[in-house]
């Protein structure tokens, strides 16, 4: 398919298009009434945020000054409502998810159109991406222990530490709150989904405490038409339940904390994951019984000491380390029997520190980290590999206030140095495997700036050079008829984006207050990594692409007469490959809608809260080649939520059309599904 | 108008039409490419005219897109598009409708749990065919032209007693000569990196569909002297099989077995094999391994060496005696080269996965004469009768024998 076939997109123009919203918001005057600090919506770029933000510790990032185009997602949005991680993302502008079948199953995201292992996802700041390669696997957290999800597009804030080309997810676990409070929360919903959920929090004296818990289990048994792997025939196409997806998982949280007088603090987390996931087969065989294993444990000592002087400090030791145990010993799956698993050992620490000088706030962060990655046979041949990475990231920042702090500027220098082995081994036919060493470094410098053009609005823009270091296995091809490369480059992309925020208060029609958000964003990634394969079936990571990707975002929320609130986004974005592969030259990159779009509206009355949704997916290619096309989709949910005193009884209901997608080609998604949520909260003072 | 002047006239007529509208040439045939993304991320079929016409071939790219692991077979006018590894089906488009299949058949009976991986069909007639199933012990019989879907499947033969301790035996490639059907066993080791054991080559009745003992071993099969065989092609004029080695993936086996392929010839009458060309030992492999080969004419044949990721070259054989040339077609070197096919204009057929291309070699000059783009890359080329020919098979290995190409190939 031509690329010259496609509709007519805003991204023709992007920066035209920023250029005539800025100017007609300016000449427009400013609403009826100023924006003011208490606006119970916060602008960013696509930002709701019901209530203020916890309290800020030293390390936290600080949206408020930070002028990326970032999204806080607070935990009243989602506590009765999903349990899937994904699912909140994706109603973001500028964020897909793609998954590969129903509640728990293995999903990925991407901001502006970057790929998944292009994406960092954090957790407390604690970086989750793994040396071993491939994005972050959304499936495998729990939304139970989450106080807010930050989303930083293109521009990964200093804070963070470590940058990748693609932006970058934290999730923000809960704090213990003041007194004593506790909140139950049980589920049920489609596909005999069932769960559980409890969280303690307290404080007393120098102490605080949080301990959280979530059980949550599917069938996953969702209906769907099974062509048997013969498109072209109809004939043979049934109606089936999915066979073999089911999963349970447990997550628990556990934190506790002393402050040392006001300016002392710490902290220790520890978070423990399991979960047991079967997989289903491409044409849904009986019989299959394929299964994925995970378990994550992470551990985090932080102390902060702040007013130290002029300075605030915070320092982090911290360990994750995560098993997958895959057992397809039947073969039903993968080519051949394999049953394997993979360890990834993560330990280290960072010191963040901050200091106002002369008006403005500078930051500078030092984190080491070192990550081993084994993979162990577990049938018996006594293959065995371990590949190390130890990681030295250093940046420094600035927040410089001008213009009575109307205007912010946030110049900042990362760099990164990576120690890369492969230790020697046993290969799988009992031979030794060489080692490999290798080192490699790169400075990331960042600018970002941040101008309130008038009370109600404010113009934002960033640039920035981001790499992505290859992993273990594009590198040392670790694993299956996969071949190493050594001579592999990082890939390196220079983001800029610009945009515009405005909010008010009052205007006609009974609109309360609202907000409106505008950007544009140019990503270059050079050195795309790439996956080519030669004649025998066996791959390589090749550095042959290059991708270009522009978009537009487009957000608005209003509130209207007291009981409605009407929200929406739009995201349209051209991600071009621009390969040394004629047939993929000029295509869109896959797995990423050309066009996508959202509004909601949210009504309250009594105690009562009542929504629906209509979101809409455009133009995504299953394929590099653009010649598998995936459908275009639309769908729409609704939710009834009651408060009655401390108990929250909410009815939700997605894909109501009950349509049938895929993101992954062959394996599809859930149609309609319903859950009925309750919860109980209790609090009591100090 | 009288009997005879009409008679006539009527003579006249159908010539006339003939030399107006009959522009294909009897015995014409079209390429058929499979082709796959160069990340696997999808598969389609080409089609190439074999003979241009006012100096343009007919070139149709990216047809009926699909997954990436695919292979195709053709008989007659129609072509069988094969999609492996779990999609387990088989599609049938006619050449003069390349984009519109005719039927679509999976390949697996009802409960069967793993993936039967159809790697090819070898033709019998145009009523008999025998499918491959590269992971399953038992290769199906098939009416290419069933009524229904019911009709597709007509039997089965069990290949089990060739199978090594894991019990498939990895049937990969076949040729029909006379009553009989030769099949490469690859024998691999599903349980330790598929790694390649003992080859075998099963031989089958083609009418009883059963497994014939040739009497050569106490397995019901010709063991070959070298391992892994990936391609099979009978020459008539000189009545002798052609399989190439390719031995382990250097890299992905045991050291000791690198370089244990090459080409072997089997003599169909006596079982008797030999080493034709030997890829050579650890320390001399001058052409690196052995992929794939063709063999245009008993003068003639071409094979793949395989030196490394993304550079491969092309030789030349002689099919008697061995002895090797080349590398030869200098555009062609260093390049991922994945398929070869003896074309029915005498000319060889490579599938060029560096540029997507297929390029056409004279075996006069060993040098490339023209390229065709195919938009993603060529994976296997098979040749169908255009719609107004007589019926033939293809003269590639998984489509069995036949004689016409290199009929064709002397003519030129």
């Amino acid at each position: 398919m031509a690329i010259t076939d496609r509709k007519f997109s805003p991204l023709n123009r992007p920066i035209s298009i920023l250029a005539v919203l800025i100017s007609l918001a300016v000449l427009s005057g400013p609403p009826t009434a100023r924006a003011q600090a208490s606006d119970p919506y916060r602008m960013d770029a696509v930002v709701v945020t019901a209530e203020p933000p916890e309290e800020r510790r030293t390390g936290d990032v600080d949206a408020k000054l930070s002028p990326t185009f970032n999204t806080v997602i607070p935990r009243e949005q989602f506590v009765t409502r999903t349990t899937d991680l994904g699912e909140v993302l994706e109603k973001e502008a500028g964020v897909e998810v793609r998954r590969s079948g129903g509640l728990g199953g293995f999903s990925e995201v991407s901001l502006r159109g970057a790929s998944s292992d292009q994406v960092m996802v954090f957790l407390d700041g604690i970086l989750l991406n793994e040396a071993s390669g491939g994005g972050v696997d959304l499936g495998t957290f729990s939304l139970s222990d989450v106080a807010a999800l930050e989303i930083y597009r293109g521009v990964t804030p200093m804070n963070l530490g470590n940058a990748s080309v693609g932006g970058a997810v934290n999730i923000r676990t809960l704090r213990p709150d003041d007194g004593f409070s506790a909140a139950a929360t049980g589920r049920y919903g489609s596909f005999d989904t069932r769960g559980l959920a409890a969280v303690l929090s307290g404080r007393k004296g120098h102490w605080d405490g949080l301990l959280s818990a979530e059980h949550l289990a599917s069938d996953n048994d969702f209906e769907f038409l099974n062509d048997n792997g013969t498109p072209f025939n109809p004939g043979d196409d049934r109606e089936e339940d999915r066979i073999n997806a089911d999963f349970d998982r447990t997550n628990v949280l556990g934190k506790i904390g002393r402050t040392f007088g006001e300016r002392y603090r710490l902290d220790l987390v520890h978070q423990s994951f399991f979960k047991d996931q079967n997989l289903p087969d491409w044409r849904n065989t009986p019989g299959t019984r394929t299964n994925l294993d995970t378990e994550r444990q992470l551990t985090a000592l932080r102390f902060t000491a702040d007013r130290v002087g002029p300075f605030n400090l915070a320092f982090q030791g911290d360990h994750s380390r995560r098993s997958e145990e895959y057992d397809d010993r039947l073969g039903q799956i993968g080519l051949g029997r394999q049953r394997n698993r993979y360890t990834t050992n993560r330990y280290g620490g960072h010191v963040f520190g901050e200091v106002f000088w002369g008006g403005h706030l500078f930051t500078a962060l030092l984190d080491l980290h070192r990550e081993t990655y084994d993979s162990d046979d577990l049938l018996g041949t006594g293959a065995e590999s371990q590949s190390d990475r130890d990681t030295l990231s250093a940046g420094i920042g600035a927040t410089l206030f001008f213009l009575g702090e109307r205007l912010i500027l946030t110049p900042g220098l990362r760099y990164a140095h990576f120690w890369n082995e492969l230790d020697a081994g046993t290969d799988l036919f009992d031979q030794p495997a060489e080692g490999r060493s290798d080192d490699d470094d790169h400075f990331s410098p960042q600018i970002g700036l941040k101008y309130q053009a008038a009370n109600w609005l404010t113009v934002k823009s960033n640039l920035g050079r981001y790499v992505r270091e290859p992993s273990f296995f594009e590198r040392y091809g670790d694993r299956g008829f996969f071949l190493g490369n050594p001579d592999l480059e990082a890939e390196t992309a220079v983001n800029f984006d610009a945009g515009l925020e405005a909010r008010w208060q009052a205007g006609p029609a009974g609109v309360q207050s609202g907000w409106a958000g505008a950007a544009v964003f140019y990503n270059q990634v050079d050195d795309l990594i790439a996956r080519s394969f030669d004649a025998r079936g066996v791959g390589k990571a090749v550095n042959i692409d290059e991708a270009r990707i522009q978009g537009l975002e487009l957000s608005f929320g209003v509130s209207v007469l007291d009981w409605l609130r009407l929200t929406g986004n739009a995201t349209f974005q051209e991600p071009e490959n621009r390969s040394e592969v004629a047939s993929f030259e000029g295509k869109h990159l896959p797995g990423r809608f050309e066009r996508s779009w959202l509004v909601r509206a949210e009504a309250d009355w009594q105690g009562f809260t009542l929504f629906g949704e209509y979101g809409v997916q455009e133009d995504m290619y299953y394929d590099t080649a653009n010649l598998l096309t995936a459908a275009d989709r639309e769908e729409v949910n609704a939710g009834l939520e009651w408060d009655w005193r401390d108990l929250t009884l909410s009815l939700e209901g997605r894909n109501l059309q009950d349509n049938q997608y895929e993101d992954f080609n062959g394996f599809p998604l859930p149609g309609r599904t319903v859950y009925l949520t309750a919860r109980y909260r209790f609090e009591m003072e100090n | 108008m009288s009997a005879r002047s009409f008679r006539f006239a009527s003579i006249a007529a159908i010539l006339g039409f003939a030399l107006v509208f009959g522009t294909v040439p009897a015995g014409a045939k079209t390429a058929v490419v499979a082709t796959t993304a160069a990340d696997f991320s999808s598969g389609a079929h080409a089609t190439i005219a074999v003979e241009p016409e006012n100096g343009q071939r007919a070139v149709q790219t990216d047809l009926a897109p699909t997954i990436s692991d695919i292979t195709v077979a053709a008989f007659g006018t129609s072509f069988y598009r094969i999609e492996r590894f779990m999609a387990d089906n088989v599609t049938k488009f006619e050449i003069d409708a390349p984009a519109t299949p005719a039927w679509q058949y999976s390949t697996l009976d009802a409960g069967e749990t793993v993936s039967g991986n159809p790697y090819g069909m070898v033709f019998v007639d145009e009523n008999r065919a025998l499918l491959l199933r590269f992971g399953k012990a038992a290769a199906w019989f098939v009416d290419p032209t069933p009524a229904d879907e019911a009709g597709f499947k007509i039997g089965e033969v069990d290949l089990s007693p060739l199978a090594d301790a894991d019990g498939v035996p990895e049937m990969a490639g076949g040729a029909t000569v006379g009553d009989r059907i030769f099949v490469i066993l690859q024998r691999q080791d599903r349980d330790a990196g598929f790694i390649p054991g003992e080859a075998y080559v099963a031989v089958v009745d083609a009418a009883a569909g059963t497994l014939i003992d040739p009497g050569v071993t106490a397995a019901p099969g010709i063991p070959l002297p070298a391992r892994n065989p990936q391609r099979i092609q009978y020459v008539p004029e000189n009545d002798t099989i052609y399989i190439a080695c390719n031995g382990p993936f250097v890299g992905f086996g045991p050291p000791e077995l690198d370089y244990t392929g090459g080409i072997v010839t089997i003599n169909p009458n006596t079982f008797e094999t030999n080493l034709l060309v030997d890829d050579g030992d650890a320390d001399n492999h001058p052409y690196g391994t052995i992929s794939n080969l063709a063999v245009l004419s008993p003068e003639k044949g071409y094979f793949i060496g395989f030196n490394d990721f993304g550079d491969n070259n092309l030789y030349a054989f002689d099919p008697v005696t061995g002895a090797v040339t080349g590398p030869v077609a200098p555009s062609l070197q260093a390049k991922n080269l994945a398929t070869l096919a003896a074309g029915p204009d005498g000319f060889l057929w490579v599938g060029n996965a560096t540029d997507a291309q297929v390029a056409l070699v004279d075996p006069a000059t060993d040098t490339v004469v023209e390229t065709v783009d195919t938009g993603l890359n060529p994976a296997r080329i098979v040749f169908a009768d255009d719609a107004d020919s007589a019926p033939s098979p293809d003269e590639d290995g998984s489509g069995g024998g036949g004689s016409g190409c290199f009929l064709n190939a002397l003519a030129r």
